[in-house]
C-alpha cells in the first residue's frame, strides 16, 4: 500500500470520528440562526438595554435613536419639550404631538380608576425630593403640604392635541414615559421583522414574542434586601410588558425611614405601607408603568381589586418582610426562584444597572470594595462582593442542548474562590483564591478561570471597576 | 526499511506513549508546589514522544502522532474545549520544532531571550513579587540562564541540540495555548498577564523534556542527527 495513501486515510478516519463523537454534548447551532445582538444606551436617567436576535444590529442603534427623540419630547427638564411647554405655559393652551396627547389621556384614565394613587401632576411635590444624588436632605413639611395642593389630576383638560393645565400646576411623565417608549420602540422593532427580543428600559421589560427555542423571557425579579443585584424571583414573559416599581430603586434612609421615589398624590410623602415593590405583567408596557406605581400607592389589598377588574392586568406584591402575594393570574408568570445568577437567562433584570443580574454599571455610591468581573461565552458584567460576611453564588451557563455548567463561587469582602464546579479537573478550584491583598502576587493576577466551562471571573477595585464600566457604556 | 505492520505498531506504540505521558503530566502537581493550580502548566512529559518523532520520523509521523496525541487525550480526559486549546498549542510547537530541529542552537538563543522579555514584563508589572509570583520569578530567572547556556553548549558541540529544540516547542506550545484561550474566553487581558508567566515555565520545562529526551536517545543508541525515516 502506498504510503502517503495510508497516511491520509487514516487521517480522515481520524478527524471523522473527532467530529461524530465530538457531536455528542456539543453545543447545537440556535433554533433560530439570527444572532443575539444587544446594543446599551443611557435616556431617561436610565440604562437602556436592548437586544434582540436579528441579523440587522443597525435596528437596535436606530431603537436607542428612537428613545432620544422621545426623550426630547417628554422631559420635564429640557427645554422646548412637551411638558415644558405645558408647564410653563401659565395656564394657556398648549398644542403638543399626538404621541404626548396619548400618554396623557392613558395617565388620566389610570388616575380616574386608581381614584388619583397615580397622579401626573404630582411634579410640584416630586421636585422637592432629591432621591439621585445622594443628598438625603428631607423637604420642609410645610413646603410638601403646599405643595401637594398643586397636585390634581382632574385640572388637566385634554381636547384632541389641546392641553390646558392651570398656572403653578406642572406635570410629569416619570411614572409612564417609559413604559410609552418601551412600546413604541416595540412597536418600531416588530415593523421591521424583528420577532424576538427582549428591550430594558430601567424598571420597565418588554419582550417580542418568545425566545428563538419557543420558550418565555425570564425577567429576574431583584432581591429587595441587595440592591447589587441578587434575583429573588424568576418572572415569565411571553411577550408582554413586565413592570416593577419598588422603594429599593431611587430613595434614601434617615432614621429608620426609607424615603423613596414613589410619592403619595395626597401627601406629598413617600407611600409607607406593607409592600417593597410591585410587579405589574400586562401588554402594554405604558399602562404597566402607571399601574405600578398607582397599584403601589393603593397598597396590596385596594391594588389587587383594581388588577382583578382589568382584563389580561396581572400584579406581583412583594412586602417589605420579604414575603410575596399575587392576583389571581400570576401562576402564569412566575416560575421557582433560586439563589441563582444565570448567564443566559433571566434575559434581564428588573433594574437596568444590572440587566442579566449583572451590574454593568458600576457607581461611586456602590457600597462594594471590589467587583468580580465575569465573563463568559455569552455575557460578561460584574457581581459586587459583599459588604460583609460570606456569598455562595451558582453560576450556571445553559448550553442550548439543555445540559448546564455549573460553577459556585464563595465570596467574601476581601475576594472569592471557586468551591465547586462540574468541569474536568477542577483547575478553577485549585486555582485557589483570590483576595484584593493577594492579587499581584498570583501566577494568574486577579483571575480565576474555568477554561473548559469558557469562564472568567477576575477581582477588580471599584476604581477600576467604575473605568471598566464606563468604556462599556462610553460615558 | 520496516514493513507496513512494524509502523502500524511502532504508531500504536509511540501514541500509546504519548497518551500515558500525558496522564503523567496531569497526575504531577507542577503547580501545587508554586502553591497553587495554574491552567495550562504541566511538565509536557509527553512532548518527548514529539521530540522522537520530529528527530528520528519523518513529519507527516510527527503529525499523525500529535493530532492522535491532542484529540484522543481531549476525548478520553476533556473535552472539545479542551482539545481546543491543545491542538493550537500542538501545531505551533511542531511547527517550531520541526522548523528548527537542524539549527537547535537558534531555538535555544530565541527561547533565552524570550524568557528573558517574560522576565522583565513580570518584573514591570510587580516590582516586589511575593507568594507564588515570587516562585515564578526566581524560576524564570534559572530557566532564562539555563537557556543561555544550553545555546553556548551547543555552538561549541559541548551537548547535542535536542534541548535546544524542545525549549523552543515548549514555548511554541505555551504560547499557542493562550492565545486560543484568550479568543475562547474572550479575555485579551491574558496575553498580557498570564502569557510570560507561561513563556518562563515553557522555558524550564522545555529543557527538563528535552534533557530527558536526550537521555532516551542515548539510552536507545539513536543517533538524532542521523534519521532513519530519511534517506542519506
Amino acid at each position: 500500500m502506498n504510503k502517503r495513501n495510508s497516511f491520509l486515510r487514516t487521517m480522515a478516519a481520524l478527524i471523522v470520528m473527532t467530529l461524530v463523537m465530538g457531536g455528542c454534548g456539543y453545543r447545537h447551532a440556535k433554533a433560530s440562526d439570527l444572532p443575539k445582538q444587544t446594543r446599551v444606551g443611557y435616556y431617561l436617567d436610565t440604562v437602556i438595554t436592548l437586544t434582540a436576535y436579528t441579523d440587522q444590529p443597525e435596528l437596535l442603534d436606530k431603537g436607542l435613536e428612537y428613545c432620544g427623540e422621545y426623550e426630547k419630547m417628554l422631559s420635564r427638564t429640557v427645554e422646548g419639550s412637551d411638558v415644558w411647554n405645558i408647564n410653563h405655559a401659565e395656564g394657556n393652551t398648549v398644542t403638543v404631538s399626538e404621541e404626548t396627547a396619548e400618554i396623557l389621556r392613558t395617565a388620566v384614565k389610570i388616575s380616574e380608576v386608581s381614584d388619583g394613587a397615580f397622579d401626573i401632576t404630582i411634579a410640584p411635590v416630586s421636585v422637592l425630593w432629591d432621591f439621585t444624588s445622594g443628598s438625603q436632605i428631607i423637604p420642609e413639611s410645610a413646603t410638601i403640604e403646599q405643595a401637594a395642593r398643586l397636585v390634581d389630576f382632574r385640572q388637566i383638560q385634554i381636547e384632541g392635541n389641546n392641553v390646558t393645565l392651570p398656572a403653578g400646576m406642572m406635570i410629569d411623565l416619570g411614572g409612564i414615559a417609559k413604559g410609552y417608549i418601551a412600546d413604541a420602540v416595540k412597536a418600531k422593532l416588530e415593523a421591521a421583522g424583528i420577532t424576538s427580543a427582549i428591550l430594558s428600559f430601567g424598571g420597565n421589560i418588554v419582550a417580542i414574542g418568545l425566545k428563538p427555542d419557543g420558550s418565555p423571557w425570564k425577567v429576574g425579579i431583584q432581591d429587595i434586601d441587595e440592591p447589587t443585584g441578587k434575583t429573588m424571583m424568576v418572572s415569565l414573559n411571553y411577550g408582554g410588558s413586565t413592570v416593577t416599581s419598588g422603594i429599593y430603586e431611587r430613595g434614601f434612609t434617615v432614621d429608620g425611614v426609607t424615603y423613596h421615589h414613589i410619592l403619595s398624590s395626597e401627601t406629598g410623602w413617600p407611600v409607607q405601607n406593607e409592600l417593597a415593590s410591585v410587579t405589574i405583567f400586562s401588554d402594554s408596557s405604558l399602562m404597566g408603568d402607571a399601574l405600578s406605581t398607582a397599584v403601589f400607592a393603593l397598597g396590596t389589598e385596594k391594588g389587587s381589586r383594581l388588577i382583578e377588574s382589568m382584563d389580561g392586568v396581572e400584579a406581583l406584591f412583594i412586602n417589605r418582610d420579604r414575603s410575596a402575594a399575587g392576583t389571581s393570574g400570576l401562576g402564569k408568570y412566575m416560575e421557582e426562584g433560586e439563589n441563582w445568577i444565570t448567564l443566559e437567562q433571566p434575559d434581564s433584570a428588573e433594574k437596568t444597572e444590572e440587566p442579566l443580574t449583572l451590574l454593568i454599571q458600576v457607581r461611586e455610591s456602590d457600597p462594594a470594595p471590589g467587583y468580580i468581573l465575569l465573563q463568559s461565552a455569552n455575557e460578561q458584567g460584574f457581581l459586587a462582593l459583599p459588604i460583609e460576611g460570606e456569598v455562595t453564588r451558582t453560576i450556571r451557563q445553559k448550553l442550548d442542548d439543555g445540559s448546564e455548567w455549573l460553577n459556585v463561587i464563595r465570596m467574601t469582602p476581601e475576594g472569592f474562590c471557586m468551591i465547586e464546579a462540574d468541569c474536568e479537573g477542577h483547575d478553577c478550584i485549585a486555582e485557589g483564591e483570590v483576595t484584593l491583598e493577594n492579587m499581584k502576587d498570583r501566577l494568574l493576577w486577579n483571575m480565576v478561570i474555568c477554561a473548559p466551562h469558557r469562564l472568567t471571573l477576575s477581582l477588580y477595585t471599584k476604581e477600576e471597576a467604575i473605568q471598566i464600566s464606563r468604556q462599556w457604556l462610553g460615558y | 526499511m520496516h514493513t507496513a505492520t512494524q509502523k502500524v505498531a511502532r504508531f500504536g506504540l509511540l501514541t500509546a506513549l504519548a497518551l500515558v505521558l500525558g496522564l503523567l503530566d496531569r497526575a504531577i502537581p507542577l503547580t501545587a508546589l508554586l502553591g497553587g493550580a495554574a491552567p495550562g502548566i504541566k511538565l509536557g512529559l509527553a512532548n518527548t514522544v514529539l521530540l522522537y518523532a520530529v528527530y528520528l520520523m519523518d513529519w507527516q509521523s510527527a503529525v499523525f502522532l500529535m493530532l492522535a496525541k491532542v484529540i484522543l487525550s481531549g476525548l478520553i480526559f476533556g473535552s472539545l474545549t479542551a482539545i481546543l486549546y491543545s491542538l493550537s498549542g500542538g501545531i505551533l510547537s511542531l511547527l517550531v520544532m520541526l522548523l528548527i530541529r537542524r539549527k537547535p542552537e537558534s531555538g535555544a538563543l530565541c527561547a533565552g531571550i524570550l524568557a528573558a522579555g517574560a522576565e522583565t514584563m513580570l518584573l514591570i508589572q510587580n516590582p516586589h513579587p511575593g507568594g507564588q509570583r515570587l516562585w515564578i520569578v526566581i524560576l524564570i530567572g534559572v530557566a532564562c540562564a539555563v537557556c543561555f547556556a544550553a545555546w553556548i553548549a551547543i555552538r561549541k558541540g559541548k551537548i547535542r541540540g535536542v534541548p535546544g529544540t524542545s525549549i523552543a516547542g515548549a514555548i511554541a506550545h505555551n504560547i499557542g495555548q493562550v492565545l486560543a484561550a484568550s479568543i475562547v474566553l474572550r479575555t485579551p487581558q491574558l496575553l498580557s498577564t498570564y502569557l510570560p508567566v507561561l513563556v518562563g515555565i515553557g522555558a524550564a520545562v522545555g529543557t527538563l523534556t528535552g534533557i530527558v529526551a536526550e537521555r532516551v536517545f542515548r539510552a536507545l543508541h539513536m543517533n538524532p542527527d542521523k534519521p532513519e525515516g530519511q534517506k542519506k
